[in-house]
């Protein structure tokens, strides 16, 4: 106790004498100088930091593990891989046409009243790993919708969805199936003459169902066979033997594919728009935004491989912006993560956001700076730089040095050599 | 100054998040004496069945938008009533509900109208794209339903009731028959089999009451998940009033 009062003692003799003495106006002419000089070095540094640490136009490659996502096709249409199943759903259709074995005359199911919600489900009769039907075809034209999901999760089989929503033909997809089918329509007209419940199997010369979407949509939702991976979308268009017809701009289509561990989606890459990988929900009443993700993602810089790749937690949001346009460069179905493995890759000229669910504030544009940049095309612009970035500040702190401490104590010196030359010519006077 | 930035900034941070990529006027909100707009999507949750509409089989054809959508709904006695709309097959996630209109509603034939300019319009959203159903005496799902049908319509009802549309949903893939009985004399009108039926995906059970007369009646939707093999059980009961005599 006794020191710090004796530290007291100490700093009140200190400020009496700076006070009464010329340090004082010494002081504050430093300060003064140091904020002037300050000011000038955080105006000339901040729009070259500012430059050099702004987000720009970047390459990014994004590798996510997803239950649902949802696009708009942006350029090019996209093809459907072929995908195996052993039940399949159709919803949105307008109508199914298909021969069967040993006739001649197509036959046609068509949708009753949208408001019955009609649907028809083709099952494979004995179902097993090598009889299966295959969805051949589904061609999406530029600027449908897309969405894809996984449902409910079941011991034998994944259950997939795919819902189109064009913006203008109705979708169109064609099925394969080799062997005997139950076709179940459920508010579906009545087809007179023919036995649609039981089909032994499809014309040897047209062995597809074509399936037309209604209102330019269309949704499949499928039971696919057990394998790891499988893909889902092709860049082929193969003949038109068997197609589903969706109702007007709408047709959905609900498969149950048998256990693949995993399976492709698209063969070719897909440009795409409006990627979300959302799911809003409520929670406790409230409404909350819940991430899709299933596992944790990675967002990597193809120009720059040296740049360590940002790992993105299962638990976060990842938002792209609505108007960049994204390549998924490879999309399959991973039965053991029951979700949809992506690799997406494009030019992010709007931020790629990530931010930990809960936490809308920790939002991270993961988009690369001037500065990440700089340094990784050539070994001579790295040492450059990594030789500026020391330089800078010494030469900044040389200058300010200069100004605040050496400039004043020169001028000082010439104030004082001046007061003492006129003392002495006034003595000479005297 | 410093407000504008923060408004600026607010903005910025709101506008561009995909949950708020819709209009606000479109939200669900309080609009007059009711509940309505855009409602955030369906949690999963619920593994069982769900009612989701109850409707007679009426379809008015609609060439333009009508001012106003209507409904109408027989009570047998005076009741409080929760009555809901909504999409069959949700895709922009409209929702009517909690009509403050009156505490109780009357026996007879009840009216109710609202305004399709609002939201439904902007939507596109058509009469035949919704489902209605109104519960009596209870305010959310249960496995024993007691609801009164609904005729919805925007300028003509119809005089003569001859048919429903039951819509339901049911939470995981289940396999699932249905059966009506008569109330009056425990009789059994209608039995089928729905087989299986796909998680979240909606279904619709119609049923033709042209032969039947007036009086208490139920449907029982029964199954079993396909996931755990855990019974699902929904029962609806309703009155069936097969004439609509008035000016509503």
């Amino acid at each position: 106790m006794e020191w710090l009062l004796w530290l007291l003692k100490i700093f009140m003799s200190l400020m009496t004498r700076i006070q009464t003495s010329e340090l004082w106006n010494e002081l504050w002419y430093v300060i003064q100088q140091s904020f002037k000089n300050l000011l000038i070095i955080i105006m000339i540094l901040v729009p070259p930091i500012w430059f050099m640490t702004t987000p720009i136009n970047t390459h990014v490659q994004l590798d996510l593990v997803v239950s649902r996502l949802n696009f708009r096709v942006a350029q090019q249409p996209m093809e459907l891989e072929n995908i195996k199943f052993h039940s399949v759903t159709l919803k949105d259709f307008q109508q199914i046409t298909f021969e069967p074995e040993n006739t001649s005359t197509p036959v046609s199911v068509r949708s009753q009243a949208a408001e019955l919600l009609p649907s028809v489900t083709l099952e494979t009769t004995h179902p097993s790993p090598t009889e299966f039907g295959i969805l051949q075809n589904l061609r999406v034209e530029p600027a449908a919708k897309v969405t894809l999901s996984t449902a409910t999760l079941q011991t034998e089989h994944e259950t997939l969805m795919i819902a189109i929503e064009a913006a203008k033909n109705n979708p169109v997809a064609r099925l394969l199936h080799r062997t005997a089918f139950q076709l179940i329509p459920d508010h579906c007209e009545e087809v007179q003459g023919v036995d649609i419940r039981e089909i032994a199997g499809l014309s040897r010369r047209n062995p597809f169902l074509t399936v037309t979407g209604s209102d330019h949509a269309l949704k499949i939702i499928f039971t696919t066979p057990v394998q790891k991976f499988f893909p889902v979308f092709q860049k082929m268009i193969s003949a038109q033997e068997l197609a589903v017809t969706g109702s007007d701009q709408a047709l959905k289509i609900i498969f149950t594919t048998s256990i693949q561990k995993s399976f492709p989606i698209f063969q070719n890459t897909i440009s795409t728009q409006e990627l979300e990988f959302l799911w809003e929900d409520i929670e406790q009443g409230q409404r909350v935004a819940d991430t899709t993700l299933l596992a944790e993602g990675k967002i990597s810089y193809p120009e720059y491989p040296k740049i360590e790749p940002v790992k993105v937690k299962e638990s976060s949001f990842v938002l792209l912006d609505k108007t960049d346009e994204f390549l998924v460069e490879r999309m399959e179905f991973d039965s053991e993560q029951h979700g949809f493995k992506i690799r997406l890759s494009g030019l992010a000229k709007q931020a790629v956001v990530t931010y930990p669910k809960g936490f809308p504030a920790q939002r991270k544009d993961h988009r690369l700076t001037i500065a990440e940049t700089l340094g990784q095309g050539s070994k001579f612009v790295g040492v450059l730089l990594n030789l500026l970035i020391y330089l800078i500040p010494i030469v900044i702190g040389l200058v300010a040095i200069n100004k605040v401490e050496v400039l004043p104590r020169q001028k000082r010196e010439i104030r004082d050599s001046v007061r003492s030359g006129n003392k002495h010519e006034e003595g000479k006077h005297e | 100054m410093i407000r504008l930035i923060l408004f600026a900034a607010l903005s910025t941070l709101f506008i561009h998040h995909p949950v708020f990529a819709y209009y606000p006027e479109l939200a669900y909100q309080l609009r007059k004496d009711r509940w309505e707009g855009i409602q955030p999507r369906p949690v999963s949750g619920d593994l069982g069945i769900e009612l989701l509409s109850a409707v007679v089989d009426y379809t008015e054809p609609q060439t333009s938008f009508p001012a106003t959508n209507k409904i109408l709904f027989y009570l047998t006695n005076p009741a409080q009533i929760d009555l809901t709309v909504r999409e069959l097959s949700p895709k922009k996630y409209y929702l009517l509900n909690r009509v403050k209109e009156k505490e109780t509603w009357r026996q007879g034939f009840n009216p109710y109208q609202w305004s399709a300019e609002t939201v439904l319009k902007p939507l596109n959203l058509k009469i035949n794209q919704l489902g209605a159903v109104a519960r009596v005496n209870r305010l959310e799902n249960h496995p024993e339903e007691r609801i009164a049908p609904v005729v919805l319509y925007h300028s003509t009802y119809p005089s003569k009731i001859t048919g429903y549309r039951f819509t339901f949903k049911v939470g995981t893939d289940a396999d699932l028959d249905y059966v009506i009985y008569s109330d009056n004399n425990s009789a059994l009108l209608s039995k089928k089999e729905l087989g299986k039926r796909t998680g979240g995906e909606p279904f619709v059970i119609l049923w033709d009451c042209s032969e039947a007369p007036a009086g208490h009646y139920e449907l029982v939707v029964d199954g079993h998940s396909l996931r755990d093999n855990s019974p699902l059980h929904q029962s609806v009961k309703f009155y069936h009033q097969p004439e609509i005599k008035g000016k509503f």
